[in-house]
């Protein structure tokens, strides 16, 4: 169609066209006027074509080349270096540094956090380890304690069994007051003791003391070695003595 | 080392790309060599003969086609596709062309100076060639690029089509636009009306 076109504007002038060919044209040139200035157009142009660009610019080409050798020279290397350190991406852009830096940055952040001073650290550590401790204590003597009762029953039950051959003693009521008010300062040392350990675990200081009092309440019971009581139920004469004191 | 020259001759455009894709040096020479000078010339024409211009964006072209080869569709014509990188090239270049423009705007002289100035412009482009070309830039984008793949690069209806991704229709009734624009603004060169 162009070079149908194109003929029809070499070759003729207006009024020498066919209808035909006046109608083809007739979207682009209405009237005579408009057929002279597309031809002289046309024929302008055909000496333009004769006007070639050359661009003699070795530096452009250098530089391409230069720029082919970089992209393509990681070609022949390992895939995950070119992947790592691609060679047209800027240098913050290359995912191996952004590694590098990363690394780095996670090391930095943990020799710092490893070399910060705390001074709580060694208050920390002392009472942890004293709770530790006083729960080992703790074990310990509800260990003695147990094996005591146990001893305690062992002696209960001997003597359980001589309490029939066993007279009874005139001073038998301040005897079991005796018994029973020991009795009760065994509890409350108990609770002393509950005391104590809780104190112990607020303050560390304080725990020689308390493991002193304990030693010292522990060795009065040892020493009085009167931690029975008579089952009521063999000798109901105890019984009497007890009165309502409210 | 003359037989893979010849070779790589005789190989076509697409196959060109691919060995270029595969980082073939003497690919890229072929590919360079047949296309620097027609794409520095089409640039000459599309951005007003602006050499140091055209010459960077000849190189901002081959660049990407260094660097990103994949980007050409195998199936598709090389050709076509070269235009179409170098159209919207131009398209980027106008628009930055515009900015500046408004930006100077406001320290332009005022119209009177100007008119003087375009009258004695007018007297030195006295050459169909100079006034053609001016008469080219001015038209519009989309217009101008048409004009310019038809008549300089010899590219047919239906390449054009492909290029610019619009109708053949499309690329016809431009076409006739621009010639016949360009025709009007042109006729006082027509020997037929100095006379």
């Amino acid at each position: 169609m162009e070079e149908r076109l194109l003929e029809i504007f070499k070759k003729s002038s207006y009024h020498q066209l066919s209808s035909e060919e006046k109608e083809f044209i007739s979207e682009l040139c209405a009237n005579e006027e408009d057929f002279e200035n597309v031809k002289h157009l046309y024929s302008g142009m055909e000496s333009l074509a004769d006007e070639s660009f050359q661009m003699n610019s070795d530096t452009v080409k250098n530089q391409l080349d230069a720029e082919f050798k970089e992209v393509h020279s990681a070609d022949s290397g390992f895939r995950i270096l070119k992947f790592l350190f691609p060679p047209i991406a800027p240098i913050y852009a290359k995912p191996g540094m952004q590694i590098a830096f990363l690394l780095l940055f996670i090391v930095t952040i943990y020799v710092a956090i490893n070399r910060m001073p705390i001074n709580d650290e060694k208050a920390v550590l002392y009472s942890q380890n004293t709770e530790q401790e006083d729960l080992k204590r703790s074990e310990e003597k509800a260990e003695t304690r147990e094996n005591k009762t146990e001893q305690n029953d062992d002696k209960l039950t001997e003597a359980n069994t001589l309490i029939p051959e066993l007279s009874i003693p005139e001073d038998l009521t301040e005897s079991a007051e005796i018994i029973s008010n020991d009795f009760m300062i065994a509890e409350v040392d108990e609770s002393i003791e509950d005391v104590l350990l809780m104190d112990e675990m607020v303050s560390p200081e304080m725990a020689p003391t308390t493991a002193m009092a304990i030693a010292g309440v522990e060795g009065e019971i040892d020493n009085d070695e009167l931690f029975f009581i008579e089952p009521i139920g063999d000798n109901l004469e105890l019984l009497d003595d007890l009165f309502v004191t409210f | 080392m003359r037989i893979f020259q010849k070779q790589v001759k005789q190989l076509s455009d697409e196959e060109l790309m691919k060995l270029l894709s595969k980082g073939n040096q003497k690919a890229f020479d072929e590919i360079y060599h047949r296309y620097s000078d027609v794409l520095f010339g089409y640039f000459m024409k599309m951005l007003a003969r602006d050499k140091e211009k055209c010459e960077d964006m000849v190189h901002d072209l081959f660049a990407k086609i260094i660097r990103k080869p994949d980007y050409f569709n195998v199936n598709r014509s090389f050709r076509t596709w070269v235009f179409s990188v170098a159209c919207n090239m131009c398209k980027n270049e106008y628009k930055r062309m515009s900015v500046r423009k408004h930006v100077s705007n406001d320290f332009e002289p005022t119209k009177s100076l100007q008119a003087e100035s375009d009258t004695l412009k007018k007297v030195h482009e006295s050459t169909f060639s100079e006034s053609f070309y001016k008469a080219l830039n001015a038209l519009d984008e989309k217009h101008k690029n048409v004009f310019a793949l038809r008549h300089f690069e010899g590219l047919s209806m239906k390449e054009i089509a492909e290029t610019l991704e619009i109708n053949e229709g499309t690329v016809k009734s431009r076409l006739f636009y621009a010639t016949k624009t360009l025709a009007k603004e042109l006729k006082e060169f027509n020997p037929i009306y100095n006379q």
